[in-house]
């Protein structure tokens, strides 16, 4: 059995001229929750629609359980739960109905997670899908993924527009599928704190491109942010590696750096700083330090000594 | 697979159930208000009447495309599609479980409705008309090319293309099969055009549902039908527009010209405009005096006798699979009865009006009442269309006077052992001119005038060719003299039909011949087609469309007489052109056309790098299938973006791996030292 559930190796995808994923490579190794991050647009939803075969990359290829997500057979779908975006089910459906069309398709199919959700989300059997609240639906719609025990559970971005017990309840739902042996969830989110709270992995998308793909402790202690204060004017920054942000403000100047490392270190030392403190940064903040555009940002106005 | 039958079911079913209501109130309008439609041998409104067929024509069109629709757009604009597609069954299977429901809420809507108007009309006392139930199959055909439109209506329903651009090709594709299951005379070829549309659409259709609606990923053989869909619908929307723009462009002939005898026995020759006469000549082109100054009114029957067609170039009438008079005509309503000839008995059959039931039946026997044994059976068809009216009845094998009133028939006329009437014209038919004679006959052999009782006062001999000349016609002079007109068959390749005169006999009332005229043919009235138009017409004529039809006429003619095989000769005629120059401007135009479109095919395969077969496939396909064609080239394919090769520097196509000029793959991009990997 091969160690990664997918594999994606230079994965390509045009719409029109616009490419929305561009020279994707990474895995996703079994028994990982997987979060795959990324703004609005940045083209997660199109990897996983391209990951399921629902979408035809324009280069490059990708492997799901060890086959071509171009050519995903009856018997490998079988074993990939799939949470789409928006919980889009039959609205005419009632509760118990989407089950049971949902059962008619998996030979796994377990009967006791389904009501087990249902119940977790106190939802009525007779009511219409139509009739539900998001968190509701999302609920159903996690039930209908869960229940047929998948090995590899992808959900697109499941938890937007739901209110915090809802998503309290979805990402315990998705541990709970953790808990059993070699299953392996791929997320994709916006919702940084959530990512925080269960994944493992991590891969940040930015406009189609892939800008990071590794465990979460490795991200956290490779982004850093340290202050300089100086006793005059900042002087102008020599050109620092991995540099994501600056922000200046009088005497002092705030620095994002990816990678910092001995090299970083050095030619922050030669600006002649009178102090070099290292801010503690959050998950959440060196997510945003990735995500937001980048750049110098300063308080002060050109000309101008004070503070705007 | 059924949990996704069960699941389009419910989903559509009260949309099938709508359209089922409104079909079957438009069915039951129809045949319920017992109306006699436009065609008079139809008598009243039946399953094979216009209108009804207008019913089941549309409906099923319609509904199919309607219901193609609502199983997969809303889905697909939901994002259903995906929770639809990603489950444990190929999508081969899931695509037939919906054109199983599909097919089956399409038949609940469409065939009920039908099998509802069969039974109501095959009851007694529904309708005054007979029954027969091979009527209910122009509405089976019809249905089954409903089925062809419904394919067509998830086809455009699936594609992912501009609704104003290519999207609804599919639709204008399934338009010529809605045509030609009209048109062939027989069940069994509209069931088999049917299923052919149906084979291609249908498989156009499934390779859009199987790839998402992308062209690229299709199974080949999907995308050859997508290929031909999308070329077929684009020479149908190129029809419909020339066709409009012909009616803007083109003038209709305003005067056209037909042969007469003035009642002095002299022929002339009339010319009309707007329905009105406006000269007559004699035959050398000289104004008639008589006529100069003449007021409109002197051109009425006393003074100009004109050639009432007896016999013509149609054969046994239409004898086609969606036409009444297969089944029966309708004589004509005496005293609230409606008489019908019904070919199948070879007898005339009475309905009463009022409670519509069958009365009885004549035979050569006689009248017998319903209920009680059939009289025999008449010998020979009805000749079509000369018969009107229920005093006489005029069959192949003989003339009967049948009096519907007191309940009689009795022969009139019968030709000679081993001839055959081919027509038989009233004598009423001349209009206010009293004349001795009551019927005309024209059998295979000779020419018949008969007195009203049936006793011939003159018969001339078959003065032409059968074959060549087979339309004739005859007129009444208010003096008793006669009139046989000859003309040469509408089949005769155009060329030579068009240097063959009518030929014309002035006979004494005793059938004595007392002149012989042959016409010289009219030329056809109105202007010549404009160079533009000519252009236009033949830039987008397909190179292979032009090649079949001359082709298909050298080979349909090959074994016929000479008369009637098609010529070179003829391609002036049969292209619709007037003179030599615009046969030489049409070809060129032709062959540039297809040129260009070739060339324009072979630069775009070589900007996009298609594959090899592809490279020259798809221009030769343009070359002989012209602008519809390349257009479909055009509206089939994804066109990739291209970007440049960082080694040779030429713009490349994205979806390659390797750069089609230089074979060197993708440089990899650099990071700006950002990135974050293990």
């Amino acid at each position: 059995m091969s160690e990664n559930v997918i594999e994606v190796q230079h994965l390509t995808r045009y719409f029109g001229r616009k490419a929305a994923v561009q020279d994707l490579s990474f895995v996703v190794p079994r028994g990982c929750v997987f979060g795959f991050v990324g703004r609005n647009g940045s083209g997660k939803t199109t990897t996983i629609r391209m990951l399921l075969g629902l979408l035809e990359p324009t280069r490059g290829s990708a492997t799901v359980l060890g086959h071509d997500s171009r050519r995903l057979s009856p018997e490998i779908r079988a074993r990939i739960g799939y949470l789409a975006e928006g919980h889009h089910v039959y609205g005419w459906m009632r509760v118990a109905e989407c089950g049971w069309f949902q059962r008619r398709f998996y030979s796994t199919w377990n009967e006791d997670v389904f009501q087990g959700v249902l119940r977790y989300f106190r939802l009525d059997p007779k009511a219409r899908v139509k009739d539900l609240s998001k968190g509701e639906r999302a609920g159903l719609c996690l039930g209908l993924a869960l229940a047929p025990e998948p090995e590899l559970l992808i959900l697109d971005d499941p938890a937007p527009g739901l209110d915090p017990v809802a998503r309290r309840a979805l990402l315990e739902a998705m541990i709970y599928v953790t808990r059993q042996a070699e299953r392996t969830i791929f997320f994709s989110s916006h919702l940084l704190s959530d990512v925080e709270r269960v994944a493992d992995r991590i891969a940040v998308l930015d406009a189609g491109q892939l800008r990071a793909c590794c465990s979460l402790e490795a991200f956290r202690s490779r982004v850093r942010r340290v202050v300089l204060r100086f006793a005059g004017p900042v002087p102008p920054l020599p050109e620092i590696p991995g540099l994501l942000h600056t922000l200046r403000s009088t005497g002092e100047i705030a620095l994002t750096i990816a990678n910092y490392d001995g090299h970083t270190e050095s030619l922050l030392n030669g600006l002649g700083a009178a102090r070099v403190e290292d801010v503690p940064l959050s998950v959440e903040d060196a997510f945003l330090s990735y995500l937001e555009d980048r750049g110098e940002r300063s308080f002060l106005l050109p000309g101008a000594g004070g503070v705007q | 697979m059924t949990a996704i039958i069960w699941k389009e079911l419910r989903e559509n079913l009260k949309w099938a159930v709508v359209w089922m209501l409104g079909v079957a109130v438009a069915m039951g309008y129809v045949l319920a208000r017992q109306r006699q439609p436009a065609y008079y041998w139809q008598g009243i409104e039946s399953l094979c009447s216009e209108t009804f067929l207008l019913v089941t024509t549309f409906g099923s069109a319609v509904g199919g495309v309607l219901l193609g629709l609502v199983q997969t757009v809303p889905e697909l604009r939901r994002e259903q599609w995906a929770f639809l597609v990603h489950r444990p069954i190929s999508r081969t299977r899931i695509f037939l479980a919906k054109v199983i429901a599909g097919g089956g809420l399409y038949l609940l809507a469409m065939g009920l409705p039908l099998l509802s108007a069969a039974l109501w009309a095959a009851t007694p006392g529904r309708l005054a008309a007979p029954f027969d139930g091979r009527m209910v199959l122009p509405g089976v055909a019809d249905i089954l090319t409903g089925g062809v439109f419904y394919l067509a209506g998830l086809l455009t329903g699936l594609r992912t293309a501009r609704w104003y651009g290519s999207r609804a090709l599919g639709i204008a594709a399934a338009l010529p099969c809605a045509f030609c299951t009209a048109a062939v005379p027989e069940f069994w070829q509209a069931v088999l055009i049917a299923a052919g549309f149906a084979a291609v659409l249908g498989a156009a259709a499934w390779g859009s549902f199987w790839s998402g609606g992308e062209y690229r990923p299709q199974p080949r053989v999907a995308r050859v039908a997508l290929g031909l869909t999308l070329f077929g619908g684009l020479l149908v929307v190129g029809l419909i527009v020339s066709v409009f723009v012909a009616q803007l462009v083109l003038e209709a002939p305003t005067s056209w010209s037909s042969y007469a005898v003035t009642k002095d026995g002299a022929f002339v020759r009339v010319t009309y405009a707007l329905g009105q006469i406006t000269r007559v000549t004699d035959l050398e082109g000289r104004e008639v005096d008589q006529y100069r100054h003449a007021e409109r009114g002197a051109y009425d029957g006393r003074s100009l006798r004109w050639a009432l067609s007896i016999a013509g170039d149609w054969g046994a009438g239409p004898n086609h699979y969606r036409s009444v008079p297969r089944f029966y005509q309708w004589l004509g309503c005496s005293e609230q009865v409606h008489w019908y000839w019904v070919a199948g008995q070879g007898r005339v059959l009475g309905f009463a009006a009022q409670d519509r039931r069958l009365i009885g039946s004549f035979g050569p026997d006689g009248f017998v009442r319903a209920a009680r044994k059939a009289p025999q059976r008449f010998e020979g068809q009805l000749i079509w269309p000369s018969h009107r009216g229920i005093g006489w009845l005029a069959l192949s094998s003989g003339i009967w006077r049948l009096d519907v009133v007191e309940r009689r028939v009795e022969p009139l006329f019968a030709p000679e052992p081993g001839d055959q009437i081919r027509g038989a014209i009233d004598g009423m038919e001349y209009g206010e001119v009293e004349t001795p004679v009551g019927i005309v006959a024209a059998t295979r052999e000779r020419v018949y005038f008969l007195s009203r009782d049936g006793h011939p006062l003159a018969s001339v001999p078959y003065a032409c060719d059968r074959t060549r000349y087979p339309v004739v016609a005859s007129s009444i002079l208010e003096d008793g003299r006669l009139v046989v007109w000859y003309s040469p068959s509408y089949r005769i390749r155009p060329a030579l039909r068009k240097t063959m005169p009518d030929v014309a006999l002035l006979l004494a009332p005793d059938g004595h011949q007392l002149q012989r005229r042959e016409l010289p043919p009219i030329a056809e009235a109105g202007a010549a087609s404009p160079w533009y138009a000519i252009t236009a017409a033949a830039a987008v004529v397909p190179l292979a469309g032009a090649m079949a039809d001359v082709i298909g006429r050298l080979w349909a003619g090959r074994a016929a007489d000479p008369a009637f095989a098609w010529d070179w000769s003829d391609l002036r005629e049969t292209w619709g052109l007037r003179s030599g120059g615009a046969v030489v401007l049409a070809s060129v135009v032709l062959i540039i056309s297809a040129l260009a479109c070739g060339i324009a095919t072979f630069a775009l395969a070589h900007r996009y790098a298609f594959a090899r077969r592809a490279t020259r496939g798809w221009p030769i396909a343009s070359l002989l299938g012209g602008p519809a064609a390349l257009l479909a080239l055009v509206a089939l394919r994804e066109w990739p973006a291209r970007e440049r090769c960082a080694r040779c520097g030429r713009m490349r196509v994205v979806e390659r791996e390797l750069c089609e000029h230089c074979g060197v793959p993708l440089p990899v991009q650099v990071g700006d030292g950002t990135e974050i990997f293990d």
